[in-house]
């Protein structure tokens, strides 16, 4: 395919890829993959992206709508109980549960042989 | 500008900050409820990919990497909603956002922080129709423009086109919007 073809099929997709009308799971949709490539090089493709984010983003914000004041309450209490996973600690979880896991392996181990 | 708000927001949360957790919710519940609501027409359902996606931002909030922060969530907001749909568990997936739509991002986030919800509503509802339903089937929907086409027994051309003029006419509304 020339790099002409190429941006002619690819700019006729950007505009449906930007609102998610190509494949839900982009990760494994290749149109999806071809466009974000092509995308880097091309102006052209890239300004169809941008008004079409614009418009997604309206038609997104057009759905909003109050949730329910109990489902403040309900978060904010959730959120009062989960102790926040600040990146340290967790870290060192990680490294606590490894040395279990690993614990664990080695007595399996030991256990299967006998 | 409100997008740097956003970003402060998450550093205090990152931080366990509960007020900011409350004041993200304040700004972004809306838009998360009411997206998953249009997609799911389950307020339970709907209730429940809000609380989860707004959890998950609690604990993580560096999963969102940059750009605009409105046009982010609600994205989020409609995979685990599409999930629900599809009924596979409840997950909030680390969208993949490439850098240079995330770079392009300054004039949604004014979608999401400045306009008022009533003129989106009005432009949305003055598209023609044609437009419209096919813009909606696939947002909403989940469909992808082949599904969107096979639906509405219409050409695929046809509902690219459609598609196109939707969003460029939401483009410019957004102009009209700005100027006021
Ligand atoms: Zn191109």
């Amino acid at each position: 395919m020339s790099e002409a073809e190429r941006h002619g099929e690819l700019h006729d997709l950007a505009v449906l890829y930007t609102l998610g009308a190509l494949e839900t799971n982009l990760a494994d949709c290749a149109e999806a993959r071809a466009i974000e490539a092509h995308l880097h090089e091309c102006e052209e493709c890239r300004a169809e992206v941008a008004f079409a984010q614009v418009g997604t983003a309206m038609v997104a914000r057009s759905a909003a709508e109050a949730p329910p004041a109990e489902l403040k309450q309900r978060l904010l209490a959730a959120v009062a109980r989960i102790p926040q996973r600040r990146k340290r600690g967790s870290a060192a979880r990680w490294i606590a549960l490894a040395v279990a896991v690993a614990a664990l392996l080695a007595l399996m181990a030991l256990l299967l042989r006998v | 500008m409100s997008r740097s708000i956003d970003e402060g927001l998450l550093e205090r949360i990152a931080s366990g900050d509960a007020a900011a957790f409350s004041a993200l919710y304040d700004h972004y519940g809306d838009l998360v409820y009411g997206v998953a609501h249009r997609i799911l027409r389950s307020p339970e359902q709907a209730q429940d990919v809000t609380q989860s996606i707004f959890l998950k931002l609690w604990s993580r909030p560096g999963l969102f990497s940059g750009g605009s922060f409105g046009a982010w969530i609600a994205r989020v907001a409609r995979n685990a909603s599409l999930d629900v749909l599809r009924s596979s568990a409840v997950r909030m997936r680390e969208p993949e956002i490439p850098q240079t739509l995330a770079a392009l991002g300054d004039l949604e986030e004014t979608v999401f922080a400045d306009l008022d919800r009533d003129v989106v509503v009005r432009a949305v509802a003055s598209l023609p129709e044609s437009e419209r339903v096919a813009i909606e089937q696939a947002y909403f929907g989940g469909l992808t423009y082949r599904e969107v086409a096979e639906r509405l027994d219409t050409p695929l051309g046809t509902i690219k086109t459609r598609i196109r003029a939707g969003l460029q006419r939401l483009r410019s509304a957004l102009n009209e919007a700005v100027r006021g």
